[in-house]
């Protein structure tokens, strides 16, 4: 745009022209954005997930993909069903939905049957997005609940835990048959060795289509640190109420009978990594001041280890995330951070 | 180097917030002297000054135009020599209007001769702060609450008074310029200003992007007993009072309505310090002040000008418009106001001007809250605004109490950082403002 210089009455009617036609109102400030919107947010979540997904390739094969697209499809089709049902316009497209989908995708064991794959995204969305009024203002986490619905209506298929097979699936045949995860291994008693932790870390081990590796979800969880899209906050608390847990009450032989192995493999194992830096993370259900979120991630651990040590379902992730969640409105509600030069916060409102 | 790290707060270098609004010379202001002047009879907080001129009447520089009985004021000065041509209601920065006193300026600066009654050496307290008010003395970092009284420290101890050289907003420089142009002049106003609230240490805080005013404030400061000069991160709103006194000394001034005297602290802008010196050296009145005109104009740069002077003419006076303007503000871009006519005085506490050219305005459309934190980071009073925003918008006033809505100091930040655009301050302040409604009923 080339300068130029108008004469003060030129200038004084351009601006008054101008006020007209786009700012007839004074506006309140600020008058600058940073302008990052919720949609680079959510892709970048999507940037951080991509090392896991496309090792869950290269661990199951070609296989995996039709679930992700099936899931991703799935849950952008409950979501702008939502927006036109809510008559909300669908154009402020924010991604969330997708992140959704993928993340379904990776705790599906492979060999169960793709519908699943359309309806944990579609009713998990639905009803714990949607139903409570949409992005934002949903307490439960959309994934955890389409996860939990598919594990309760469907036991059998959806703890199937295929062992991988690669590179692409053409290693040994995938053995659809549930194999021992490391938590079902710890579950009946036994230990881990060296190998086994190694195997779990590097995403060897029997498990869900995404949740096998350590390694993947880790390099996916720095890319959101560096972002800072996540905080440390949440995850380090639920991880250290796993650690805790199992330290104390995992071992064989009675309290703080656990070796490292042993808390290593719960550490490592399951969905805890793909829960810790991408699930109980989430926005809408966890808490925002500090406090609250360090309470919330640690009872998520140990509400997790509760589940894994005393109930039939070894990878009780899901249900203890879900659980938790609903304390989210109670904690938002009673703590909050201490304002700039309060003396004493009233903890209730 | 400062007691505490600041509490949220936005990073000003290295952000693109300011890409290209720097100014070429930011260490430096030039002299405007506009044609007409116009003076409205409320600059400050509090009731507004009643004219005392006449139309047609010849004013000298720094007569009185405009005064009051009220306690909570501050008399307005004719700003130039010359005839006053009308006395009538003028559009005000910020809407509203304001009585108003219009002056043509004569160019012959004639100085009133009641003014100058030179220094006030062995002046008592008392007399020293009648003689800032009558000087018209206001907070010039653009809260413009009257000087006089808040010096006026009653039965209160204070131990430290602050210098804020932190400029208030990101993107101005004209405090910037001021303390190095004017370093001996504002050193001086903070000895004064120590004497009158007879405290013993004196700080001044600059940010670190400011390393020439550093150095010059650090070598006016070397012999003076009690001053230090204190370098600050460059973080928006470290300007703020609350922000710098905590920054400085690690105090925290008190919510619900608590103030700086209450943990011991004033503070003053450098620009209020440069008028309190002039007004006890010279018994000069606050008649002209510095800012920044920058954005989209054609050069800009910082300015000294008459108080009253015609936003219309200083941009004039930059080169004009660079591009079609959509918005202009006065103030900063976080806290400033726009303003829908260029024929609306600068008054005191008016420091700068921005332009915003269609092309590097945007409107933003807000989204929903995806509850990401980042306002709540970014908060320098620790606040929750979504959960305020949220709770405004479904008008629960208990929610937005406890929350402490009303320590809001409006600084923006949180609206700036928000991934979903939410109008988040602006509505935060209409939260507040019902609040303060609410209990003035219940009162
Ligand atoms: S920054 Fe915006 S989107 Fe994030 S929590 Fe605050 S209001 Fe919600
Ligand atoms: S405008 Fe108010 S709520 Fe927003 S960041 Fe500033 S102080 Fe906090």
């Amino acid at each position: 745009m080339a300068e130029f210089r108008m004469d003060k009455n030129e200038s004084a009617e351009v601006f008054e022209k101008n006020k007209e036609s786009r700012f007839p109102a004074l506006q309140a400030s600020p008058h600058l954005r940073r302008g990052s919107g919720t949609r680079a947010i959510m892709g970048n979540v999507l940037l951080a997930l991509l090392p896991a997904t496309l090792g869950s390739v290269w661990f199951f094969g070609p296989a995996v993909l039709p679930y992700y697209l099936v899931a991703v499809f799935f849950a952008l089709a409950a979501d702008a069903l939502a927006q036109f049902l809510r008559k909300r316009r669908v154009d402020t497209f924010d991604l969330s939905p997708v992140v959704t989908g993928v993340l379904l995708a990776m705790s599906m064991p492979l060999g169960t049957p793709l519908w699943f794959a359309a309806l944990g995204p579609a009713l998990g969305i639905l009803v714990a997005k949607e139903l409570f009024g949409g992005i934002g203002y949903n307490f439960l986490n959309p994934a955890l609940l389409g996860r939990a619905v598919l594990r309760l209506a469907f036991p059998q298929q959806m703890s199937m835990n295929p062992a991988p097979s690669p590179p692409f699936g053409l290693g040994q045949s995938v053995d659809a048959v549930a194999s021992a995860t490391p938590l079902i291994t710890l579950k009946e008693g036994g230990t881990l060795s060296a190998a086994d932790l190694l195997d779990s870390f590097l995403g060897m081990a029997a498990g869900k289509i995404g949740e096998t590796s350590a390694l993947l979800l880790l390099l996916g969880a720095v890319w959101l640190l560096a972002k800072g899209i996540i905080r440390l906050r949440i995850p380090l608390a639920f991880l250290a109420g796993i650690a805790l847990m199992a330290f104390v009450f995992g071992g064989n032989e009675g309290l703080f009978g656990a070796g490292w192995q042993t808390v290593l493999g719960h550490l490592l194992g399951g969905a805890t990594m793909l829960g810790a830096f991408f699930m109980v993370t989430d926005y809408g259900s966890s808490p925002s001041a500090p406090l609250a979120q360090i309470l919330f991630g640690a009872l998520c651990g140990v509400v997790t280890m509760l589940f894994r040590l005393y109930s039939p379902f070894p990878e009780g992730f899901t249900f203890a995330v879900l659980i938790v969640n609903f304390s989210v409105p109670l904690l938002n509600r009673v703590i909050r951070p201490r304002v700039l030069g309060e003396k004493n916060r009233s903890l209730l409102s | 180097m400062p007691q505490k790290r600041p509490l949220g707060g936005i990073k000003t270098h290295g952000e693109w917030l300011l890409a290209g609004k720097q100014l070429a010379k930011p260490d430096e202001y030039t002299v405007f002297e506009p044609q007409y002047v116009f003076l409205p009879m409320l600059q400050h907080i509090g009731a507004p000054c009643e004219p005392i001129v006449e139309v047609g009447q010849s004013v000298k520089l720094g007569q009185p135009v405009g005064d009051t009985e009220e306690k909570v004021a501050a008399p307005v000065h004719a700003s130039v020599s010359g005839t006053v041509k009308s006395v009538e209601e003028w559009p005000r920065v910020g809407g509203g209007k304001a009585i108003t006193v219009m002056i043509q300026n004569d160019h012959r600066y004639s100085v009133w001769e009641e003014q100058g009654h030179g220094e006030l050496p062995s002046a008592s307290v008392k007399d020293r702060l009648a003689a800032i008010r009558k000087a018209g003395i206001v907070g010039m970092g653009g809260a413009t609450f009257p000087t006089a009284l808040k010096l006026d420290r009653g039965e209160k101890e204070i131990e430290v008074c602050i210098l804020n050289g932190a400029e208030c907003e990101p993107g101005l420089s004209a405090d910037n310029a001021l303390m190095i142009q004017q370093t001996q002049k504002i050193v001086r106003g903070l000895r004064y200003i120590m004497e009158i609230c007879s405290a013993a240490r004196g700080l001044i805080g600059i940010e670190e992007d400011k390393p020439r005013a550093i150095e010059k404030m650090r070598r006016a400061c070397e012999d003076e007993a009690g001053i230090e000069v204190e370098t600050l991160p460059s973080i928006y709103p470290q300007g703020g009072e609350k922000q710098l006194i905590y920054a400085l000394t690690g105090r925290e001034v008190p919510t619900n309505g608590g103030l700086p005297a209450d943990v011991g602290v004033v503070v003053a802008n450098v620009g209020t310090a440069f008028s309190v010196a002039g007004a006890l050296a010279h018994g000069s009145a606050l008649v002209n002040r510095v800012c920044t005109v920058s954005g989209d104009v054609l050069h800009p740069q910082n300015l000294q000008f008459p108080i009253g002077t015609l936003v219309g003419d200083l941009i004039e006076h930059c080169g004009g418009f660079k591009g079609a303007p959509s918005k202009v503000i006065v103030g900063g871009p976080m806290m400033g106001r726009t303003i829908d006519s260029l024929q609306v005085p600068m008054e005191k506490g008016a420091n700068g001007i921005l332009v915003y050219a269609q092309e590097h305005d945007h409107l933003y459309a807000e989204s929903p809250c995806i509850r990401c934190n980042r306002c709540l980071e970014a908060c320098p009073m620790r606040l929750e605004p979504w959960a305020i925003d949220r709770a405004y918008r479904k008008q629960k006033w208990a929610t937005c109490r406890w929350l402490q809505a009303e320590s809001c100091i409006n600084c923006g930040c949180c609206t700036y950082v928000c991934p979903a655009t939410r109008r988040l301050a602006e509505k935060i302040v209409e939260a507040k403002n019902e609040l303060a409604r609410q209990r003035k009923e219940a009162e």
